[in-house]
């Protein structure tokens, strides 16, 4: 019963969704478009960027690229995973944790 | 993986599992079966027919063996299809977990919060109002290259697979130029979906792809036989949820090359997904319970896929065992041409003529779909939210997306596309992981609003 109680009266903290952001607000409106101003042009000048460099230079492209992959997949695992692991059992601990947040 | 999968089982039981989004009162905005079809659509895109004969096969018996999941040994009775069991580990629970954990949050976060549909709103328990200033960006920021990379990866070996079908039907030589034209030729189609719009574009077009996966699906039970295809997926099934713990555990595992070469790339390739299917599914998923939500984003789309491979993957291994699938061995075992595949498999079977030209059709839709769906997500995202920015939008994300798929493919191949998409796959996993904490904050409070 007390656990019940402590799971329904948590730290008034989680009940603020209280925003007084409006959609689009920090939008601008060049040439009839609708566009969140940082993140549209952060994300298309770098993907841009990234294809014209990529076609401009193809072998370099691959060789990174042929380095990239077995390089990330094989240091994800092994004693890095045991880092990576913590992230999740931590999230979890918290979620579930009685006295939680 | 592991923990978000345990979260997801975890949401179906407990009694937060009843809160509905949108509100109490929501309805849903879809049938079941469109609602489902779509999700499915989206989620999956052409891997279940690049991957569904080539994996399998692959892990039973290329590198001499040595791709075994857990290096089991093919040879002893009942082990001989471990390289399904495999291939239904990285289609199966872990990955849908992703998408439904992302998707749910999204829909919670919008339909019952007020908050925009965008990555960042999930993370308004943790940061507040800073979620709309530099952090918000940089959450946003991040969901866009994900998705942008994990789908021009689908999107590249889509676009390889046709061209290897149009060898097969046509004759026509695969080559650099006939994959770019592709690229080019299928993202046109892409664009006309996008200017139709969700209901006549995207949602018509994934009916029309699961009523033709269905009906390829059933050609293949019947002419490879109805009692073996079941039989086998009870086996297999079994099989996975004997070996879930082993197959999910990253520590002391021998199987190198199917762990850091296959499982490792899979796991950063779903995340990087998920902001995308997570964003979709959220958009369309109005109206249905937690629990209804989880199960069907989770269970169904792994027992379908399951049943997918364990047919296709299945039946190509006891054709190689029986000495035949010529095509099938000389694209995965001899050498290396995995977009050859399912045509080498399709050869084996009757009507060949007929069932290649559909199968080429099926890729190119679950093509279409894929960019489609990507290019509203990508737009909802860089448009704060807005779930009605100006239809130019989309289409210049849906060129964007061919043009980094080309990009990829002249500069790398498949290697620069796996390269892609778990490089931006890598950083989103804390990212989700954190989601996953706010979304249980913000269902502990909707629970307790009812």
């Amino acid at each position: 019963m007390s656990e019940t109680k402590k799971m329904l009266d948590p730290d008034p903290r989680v009940w603020d969704f209280e925003t007084e952001y409006e959609l689009g607000q920090d939008n601008i409106r060049p040439f009839g478009l609708d566009i969140h101003n940082p993140v549209f042009v952060i994300s298309s000048v770098v993907i841009a960027g990234f294809v014209l460099i990529a076609l401009a230079n193809q072998e370099a492209t691959a060789s990174f690229f042929g380095w990239l992959r077995p390089w990330l997949t094989s240091t994800l695992t092994g004693s890095s995973s045991c880092r990576w692991m913590r992230s999740p059992c931590f999230v979890w601990r918290l979620s579930f944790c009685p006295s939680g947040p | 993986m592991d923990a978000i999968t345990l979260f997801c089982l975890a949401l179906i039981v407990l009694p937060v599992g009843s809160v509905r989004i949108g509100g109490k009162d929501a309805k849903p905005d879809y049938s079941y079966a469109g609602w489902i079809a779509m999700m499915f659509a989206a989620g999956i895109g052409i891997g279940l027919l690049f991957f569904g004969v080539l994996e399998p096969v692959y892990y039973n018996f290329s590198e001499s063996g040595a791709a075994r999941p857990l290096g089991i040994d093919i040879t002893e009775p009942g082990n001989e299809y471990i390289g399904v069991v495999g291939t239904i580990h990285h289609w199966g629970l872990e990955g849908w977990a992703v998408y439904a954990a992302v998707g749910l949050a999204l829909a919670i976060f919008c339909y019952n919060l007020g908050l925009p549909l965008t990555l960042r709103s999930a993370f308004y328990p943790l940061l507040g109002e800073r979620v709309w200033g530099w952090w918000g960006h940089l959450i946003d920021t991040l969901a866009v290259f994900a998705t942008l990379f994990g789908l021009t990866t689908s999107l590249g070996l889509g676009a390889q697979q046709v061209a290897a079908g149009l060898y097969e039907v046509f004759g026509i030589e695969p080559s650099g130029t006939v994959v770019v034209l592709l690229i080019i030729g299928i993202t046109a189609i892409a664009l006309g979906s996008v200017l139709l719009g969700m209901d006549a574009g995207v949602k018509r077009l994934s009916e029309i792809n699961m009523i033709m996966a269905v009906g390829l699906f059933i050609f293949v039970v019947l002419v490879t036989g109805v009692v073996s295809t079941f039989t086998r997926y009870f086996s297999v099934m079994v099989d996975y949820v004997i070996l879930l713990p082993a197959l999910s555990n990253p520590f002391g595992r021998d199987d190198t090359s199917y762990f850091h070469g296959w499982t490792t790339f899979y796991w950063a390739w779903w995340i990087a997904w998920s902001p995308f299917v997570g964003m979709f599914i959220a958009r369309i998923s109005k109206g249905r319970t937690v629990r209804e939500f989880v199960l069907c984003a989770l269970i169904a789309p792994t027992a379908v896929c399951a049943l997918w491979m364990s047919t296709f993957g299945g039946a190509a291994i006891d054709m190689l065992n029986a000495g035949a699938a010529e095509g099938v061995k000389a694209t995965v075992i001899d050498a290396y041409k995995p977009e050859g595949a399912l045509f080498g498999f399709l050869k084996e079977l009757p009507l060949y003529s007929i069932i290649a030209p559909i199968s080429l059709v099926l890729i190119v839709i679950f093509f279409v779909t894929s960019s489609d769906s990507g290019s509203l997500v990508i737009d909802t995202i860089t448009a704060g939210g807005k779930m009605d920015a100006p239809v130019v939008q989309r289409v210049f994300w849906c060129t964007l997306e061919g043009l980094v798929a080309i990009a990829l493919l002249l500069g790398g191949g498949l290697a620069a596309l796996q390269g892609a998409a778990v490089s931006t796959g890598i950083p989103f996993t804390l990212v989700v992981l954190l989601m996953c904490y706010c979304l249980w904050l913000a269902l502990k409070a909707e629970r307790a609003k009812m």
